[in-house]
């Protein structure tokens, strides 16, 4: 390895500002995420519900009210040729066929994402010793939190949101005619905006709960038991006391109530939107005073 | 290098954690070139580096980094410093050359003028070939390398490196210090050092601050502190049953071995035949007086501990 002087110039370009450095760990994050086969694949299997969803558009609008070709598709329960609208009891044409699969009975493998994506970044970072090489240059630990912030938010969006907003567009150019579009089209504002907010509070919550440790493998277990055994506890109580406001015991049940609020879905069991805004903004709260505790340059650098 | 201008000014810095007084009324300044900052576990150096790259504010006095004060501007500061820290500190997953491109933009530097540099830096510290390989896979001297291409990669004017030759080989650290020096002269880059490696801190550096218990106990000129040291001297004798007691009268006695030789200090004002004038007054021989090289360890040494004296206990110990 001999020394070789390369060229090794000043630099008299213009620095950029916060913004392109907080982009730089948003694509870092992504293209990291993304350049893995073994993250891909991860996330492929994860898409599992919505490739269902994908099926289920393409049996509504090519089997069913396409050519007719419902060869080996006969003895499907559920498939009803007078209601077309409607397969296995759930319709194209409702919000809660998009908002409703990682929200309800696809929740755990939400979770195992989240925790994959969300709740490692930071300890690797930490364990690494790559915060210190962050927080000694030009950007504050606000703006680092805030980079790993929209990088995870964008990564719950590709799978909670995005393939959804797929198959409806996908759904749209299968339709026979517009009907499908003017019919759906009313409602994709508010689903953009109640998995949004759904996906922001996920991974702030996420994130946050990770910025006191420098274990991935330990970050991940608190995110996964954390939110299962809250989620039991509030489900427990709640039977025990016959009070649904016990339901706000769970964060998952508080992002998932207002997300419900925001996306006007009405769900079973459900309790105070509220109560439900409150336990978010004491959730956010909590965050926000752990992050601070927590992720200090001072303990980071020297 | 204009070595007038003063590029770190630290006036009265202290810094408190809750009831802990880490750096007590710290004050000195460095000029462009290489400086070195000593100091034994604990000394405060981690708080200083905090407070020169403004993560820390003072509780009382001023940090001043190339003019900017380090606690209103402590972003822009960090800009113009590279930091090489002592722990391993690499952006996971990457390769070289994509963890130094990232550090670059972390940085300030546009997309493409950070990956230019990254390849540019790489082959300056000697990474040229690895440059594609993940950095976890890399040695530890490599990794050495890739937190100093890291710290340069945004054209730094002042360099914050700790502890830039651990883990290196001896050629790795020849070529490393090699080419700090070639920065420091060549490029005019100024270099605050800490290092626990002292013939590195003396062999690179012109200058020398000295911290212990948060305080700064000595700084200036490295030349300059072996200078006031004076000349010291490895002395045996015979005879003189008061020599020793004369010396150390007089101040001169540094240290006296178990096996009688003697460790002396002439001030730079008194000439060698003094010794022998005195050894003659009281009828001791001497039968030898041999220089004895100080380095940085001794300038070092004496700060924290005090001068090296041993009293003795009366009489001659020399060897009869």
């Amino acid at each position: 390895m001999g020394l070789i002087e390369f060229g090794y110039r000043p630099y008299v370009g213009e620095r950029s500002g916060v913004g392109p450095r907080i982009r730089a760990m948003f694509s870092l994050q992504i293209k990291r995420f993304f350049g893995k086969r073994l993250s891909l694949l991860f996330y492929i299997g994860c898409l599992f519900p919505a490739i269902i969803a994908l099926v289920f558009v393409y049996i509504r609008f090519v089997v069913i009210e396409g050519q007719g070709e419902l060869a080996g598709l006969r003895n499907l329960r559920g498939i009803s040729r007078n209601n077309p609208n409607t397969l296995f009891g759930r319709s194209l044409e409702e919000i809660s066929f998009y908002f409703t699969p990682y929200l309800t009975y696809a929740m755990p493998i939400a979770v195992m994402f989240s925790a994959i994506v969300g709740a490692s970044t930071i300890p690797n970072d930490r364990n690494g010793g790559a915060l210190e090489l962050y927080f000694t240059r030009g950007i504050r630990p606000v703006h680092y939190f805030l980079g790993k912030w929209l990088g995870t938010f964008f990564l719950h969006l590709c799978l909670i949101l995005f393939p959804y907003l797929l198959v409806w567009t996908i759904g749209i150019f299968l339709a026979p005619n517009w009907e499908f579009f003017k019919n759906t089209l009313p409602f994709i504002p508010r689903l953009i905006l109640a998995q949004g907010l759904f996906c922001g509070g996920l991974s702030f919550l996420v994130l946050a709960q990770s910025v006191s440790t420098s274990s991935a493998r330990f970050s991940v277990m608190r995110v996964v038991g954390g939110l299962f055994v809250f989620w039991v506890l509030a489900r427990m109580l709640r039977r025990f006391f016959h009070e649904n406001n016990f339901l706000v015991l769970s964060p998952w049940n508080v992002l998932k109530r207002v997300a419900e609020g925001i996306a006007d879905v009405t769900a079973s069991h459900t309790f105070d939107l509220g109560v439900a805004i409150w336990g978010l903004v004491a959730l956010l709260a909590l965050g926000g005073f752990w992050i601070a505790k927590h992720l200090k340059a001072t303990k980071a650098v020297g | 290098m204009e070595p007038d201008r003063t590029i770190l000014e630290v006036n009265g810095l202290k810094v408190q954690y809750g009831s802990i007084v880490a750096v007590d009324q710290a004050t000195f300044s460095m000029a462009p070139g290489a400086c070195g900052l000593l100091g034994r576990n604990g000394a405060g150096k981690s708080s200083i580096i905090r407070a020169i790259l403004g993560l820390v504010p003072p509780r009382e006095g001023s940090v001043q980094v190339l003019g900017l004060d380090a606690r209103q501007e402590g972003p822009l500061v960090r800009d113009r410093i590279g930091y090489m820290p002592e722990k391993e500190a690499l952006f996971p997953g990457l390769t070289g050359v994509e963890a130094v491109s990232f550090a670059g933009r972390l940085s300030g530097l546009p997309p493409l003028a950070a990956k230019q540099r990254a390849h540019e830096v790489l082959f300056l510290v000697g990474l040229a070939e690895e440059r594609y390989r993940p950095v976890g896979g890399y040695s530890a001297g490599m990794k050495q390398r890739t937190k100093l291409a890291q710290a340069l990669i945004h054209d730094p004017d002042l360099l914050f490196l700790d502890e830039p030759t651990n883990g290196l080989d001896p050629e790795g650290r020849t070529e490393i210090l090699g080419l700090l020096r070639n920065l420091v002269e060549k490029k005019g880059k100024s270099l605050l050092l800490c290092s626990h490696i002292l013939p590195d801190v003396e062999g690179l550096c012109d200058n020398v601050i000295l911290l212990d218990e948060g305080k700064v106990l000595r700084q200036g000129a490295i030349h300059d502190m072996l200078s006031s040291l004076g000349r010291l001297f490895r002395l045996r004798y015979v005879g003189g049953e008061d020599f020793v007691g004369k010396l150390q009268t007089q101040g001169l006695l540094q240290e006296q071995g178990e096996d009688g030789e003697l460790l002396v200090r002439l001030p730079p004002e008194q000439k060698v035949s003094d010794l022998f004038g005195l050894a003659s007054q009281l009828n001791a021989q001497i039968r030898l007086l041999e220089p004895e090289k100080k380095s940085l360890l001794d300038i070092f040494l004496e700060a924290v501990q005090g001068p090296r004296l041993e009293p003795t206990e009366g009489g001659s110990h020399g060897p009869h």
